[in-house]
């Protein structure tokens, strides 16, 4: 009797130690904590000129292909909304944001969008009507920079504005508000950056693109989200919005932080039906990769699928739970990303252990979201 | 309270204390061996050495978070339990 009185105790303290020690820093990541938000940008920054280093070594293995496009807009993102949150930052971040944005767009990064479309380079082919979504990632990031660089370089404006007319052209004629990523593919949540890649366009250049935005909000509603799970379809047929996978949670949480950049009310509705999909045990959330009555493995776009937990959904949750202030959310998702990230500190620099590079740039652009919320 | 009880009190926790330093040790060694870039390799595949190194960690760290706290609670509270009863006889 005594050991299962013992046994209850321990299993109590830790209930209650175990989520306190994970989730120590939430609070400060909640509040914007000014050094916290520094330290992993710091890594980042070292981050981004150590790959230029290994860039102009013309015998090294280069940081390339889709994550390495992710990892430099991410990165450029996260250091966009710093500058944003403390402008007094911005002489010494804007260099490293506008060169990592630029370096999204670098042609070995899309390489992999050029190859899917049979060769067909997405700049190269502006004036046709082959979505190439993909790009929006890169373009969003360049937009970033672009509003916030007064220095921002001439010949990558230029190609922003037609990536971005195109965008626009090929949206406005869908008549499902989707365009293609990869050929008979569409992802909602990519198209969610090319209105985020769009809106950010008409904050950096004063064009007005309020037209099209409206026309991709209205389509999101009407025919891109899962209306009883409140979650967007993963992939879909651009055409005829015919549902090529599940409602899930990786794709609306992305989404969610993409869709804040254009459209508040449609990031909120889709940040409530990411949230009813967040389980907790302990003190840990996460969220479910697969809407109710829907079952499926882990791909690269969940990530790990444990317990029904998406590894990816639960990163990507960080950033609209801090954005649209659901502290309590964001603490018990922070403390499970910080469980198994590994938080470490060495000397200014901050970063999570497991994630490597892209998930450190992941997670600056999520834990210091807010800033490029539209109002 | 001579040397010879504090280590005889102090066995139990050798094993838990070994993990938990086992796991700061690993970690360690883990942040320096990716610093460059973690669990991918530059061209983006998974670094599968990295990625069986980081298992073990985070095995660690797991362990060392849930397990190594309820047993350190187990055995001093049994520990102080067991001393109470004796003074009182």
């Amino acid at each position: 009797m005594v050991r299962v009185l013992l046994a209850c105790l321990a299993v109590l303290v830790v209930r209650i130690v175990a989520p306190l020690w994970c989730g120590r820093d939430a609070e400060a990541w909640f509040r914007g904590d000014e050094n916290m938000q520094r330290a992993l940008a710091e890594e980042l920054v070292a981050f981004e000129a150590e790959d230029d280093r290994h860039r102009q070594d013309t015998h090294g293995d280069r940081f390339k292909g889709e994550w390495a496009l992710v990892t430099h807009q991410m990165t450029a993102l996260g250091l966009a909304q710093l500058c944003l949150a403390h402008p007094e930052r911005k002489a010494s971040l804007v260099p490293v944001m506008t060169h990592a944005a630029a370096k999204a767009m670098l042609p070995e990064m899309r390489d992999f969008g050029t190859r899917a479309w049979h060769g067909e380079d997405a700049l190269e082919s502006v004036s046709g009507s082959h979505g190439h979504a993909y790009l929006s990632y890169s373009a969003l990031a360049v937009g970033m920079a672009r509003s916030l660089d007064p220095a921002f370089p001439e010949g990558l404006a230029q190609a922003h504005d037609n990536l971005i007319a195109a965008y626009e052209r090929r949206l406005l004629a869908s008549s499902t508000g989707l365009i293609e990523t990869y050929p008979d593919e569409a992802y909602p949540t990519d198209v969610a950056a090319v209105a985020a890649a769009i809106a950010v366009h008409g904050r950096a250049t004063g064009a007005d693109h309020s037209r099209v935005l409206r026309h991709w909000a209205e389509k999101v509603r009407s025919v891109q989200i899962d209306t009883p799970s409140g979650l967007v379809i993963q992939r879909m047929g651009a055409v005829d919005g015919s549902r090529h996978d599940a409602p899930r949670g990786s794709g609306t949480a992305l989404a969610a932080y993409f869709a804040a950049f254009a459209d508040r009310e449609i990031a909120t509705l889709l940040v409530e039906g990411m949230r009813r999909h967040e389980s907790s045990f302990w003190g840990f959330g996460g969220i479910r990769e697969y809407a109710d009555g829907y079952h499926g493995m882990g791909d690269i776009d969940s990530g790990p699928v444990i317990l029904g937990i998406s590894v990816s959904a639960t990163g990507f949750a960080l950033a609209t739970t801090r954005s649209f202030g659901h502290s309590d959310s964001f603490t018990r998702i922070y403390r499970t990303t910080a469980l198994f990230g590994i938080p470490s500190t060495t000397g200014d620099r901050r970063r999570f252990l497991t994630g490597g590079a892209i998930g450190n740039a992941l997670l600056l652009a999520f834990l210091t979201s807010g800033p490029e919320v539209a109002r | 309270m001579t040397r010879a009880i504090v280590l005889r009190e102090l066995r139990p926790f050798r094993g838990p204390l070994s993990l938990v330093l086992l796991y700061a040790f690993l970690a360690e060694v883990f942040s320096r061996l990716s610093l460059d870039h973690g669990l991918l390799t530059p061209g983006g595949s998974p670094n599968f050495g990295m990625m069986a190194f980081g298992g073990l960690v985070l095995a660690l760290r797991i362990v060392s978070i849930f397990v190594v706290p309820a047993i350190v609670v187990y055995r001093v509270v049994n520990r102080a339990v067991a001393y109470a009863s004796l003074g009182s006889k």
